[in-house]
């Protein structure tokens, strides 16, 4: 059975330096970044690290810019697809992390982030963990799509390659 | 009652302490302030790694803005780096109340077409110093 998400503009996180979105699957309630929110908002042992993380993407949102060398962490296991200009390096799915909080994302560039989703990563290699294994797998199958989309231009950036711009009801078939 | 999923970043924002946001924004300052003198001495990420004697992964956790630097990880950065990374008000004043400024004049040539200025300099501008300077100044 084939699988479709959409893009959303997070309207929460759209800041001076950079605007965050994220992807909704089909048939779920929200985003995949509000998942991650809401499974982890009642978890008393990640509650700062939360909370230190919403600060964090605010900060760099409105001061900082999203500079993959310092504030993201390689975390990409399969995707190896060139992206197109501005980068031209590959696309990568990255991670935040606060102690053993994750999340995952994509950087575009300094002013365009998808954040995908997370958890709690519980063993050393990232990829065997129960918790967080399955969303590094989804953050790339995630990332070749949106690949395909900009190439094919479905996804284009603005004049001044600040932000995206696609049809709202563009699919992403996962 | 369950829920609503799509309010939780209201929810998680009135959680947000005054301290975890004053943590964040100081963390991403000393970054900052690592990332432009590591610049302005044209070092690496790996090149402070290794003068630090830990692995670039690590280095890249404690400047990522999010990781409880503690006063002895920046003191060594400090160290290492040759120069401050924090510096508290009081101190920031005393600094800059003893810093002797020196006046020096800017010679530049004003070109005129029609007229040969070779080997005539005029001045054109001079420093203006904030009057609680000029006493110290040499």
């Amino acid at each position: 059975m084939n699988i479709f998400a959409h893009i959303e503009r997070l309207k929460d996180f759209q800041f001076r330096k950079v605007r965050f979105f994220s992807v909704r699957i089909e048939g779920t309630e929200v985003n995949e970044f509000f998942d991650f929110l809401n499974r982890m908002e009642d978890i008393e042992a990640v509650s700062e690290d939360l909370s230190n993380l919403l600060v964090w993407i605010e900060e760099i949102g409105e001061n900082h810019g999203a500079i993959k060398d310092r504030f993201f962490r390689n975390e990409s296991i399969t995707t190896d697809v060139q992206a197109l200009p501005p980068s031209k390096k590959q696309m990568e799915a990255y991670e935040i992390l606060v102690e053993d909080l994750r999340l995952y994302c994509l950087v575009l560039n300094e002013h365009v982030v998808f954040l995908f989703n997370g958890g709690i990563k519980t063993t050393k290699n990232a990829k065997d963990c129960p918790n967080v294994g399955p969303y590094i797998k989804q953050a790339n199958q995630i990332v070749v799509k949106l690949d395909k989309l900009l190439k094919s231009s479905e996804i284009r950036w603005n004049k001044g390659q600040t932000d995206i711009l696609f049809d709202k009801d563009l699919e992403i078939e996962l | 009652m369950s829920k609503d999923k799509s309010k939780v970043v209201e929810r998680l924002r009135a959680k947000i302490l005054p301290e975890n946001r004053i943590f964040v924004r100081k963390n991403l300052e000393i970054s900052e302030q690592v990332y432009a003198l590591l610049k302005e001495r044209g070092w690496s990420q790996k090149e402070l790694a290794a003068r630090l004697g830990k692995s670039e992964s690590e280095v890249s956790k404690l400047l990522s803005g999010l990781h409880n630097l503690t006063l002895k990880s920046i003191a060594k950065l400090e160290a290492e780096l040759g120069s401050d990374i924090i510096t508290t008000p009081l101190e920031a004043c005393k600094k800059y109340k003893t810093t002797e400024y020196i006046p020096f004049r800017i010679f530049v040539p004003i070109p005129k077409p029609d007229v040969d200025y070779s080997g005539t300099y005029v001045e054109e501008s001079r420093i203006d110093y904030d009057p609680i300077y000029q006493k110290i100044a040499v």
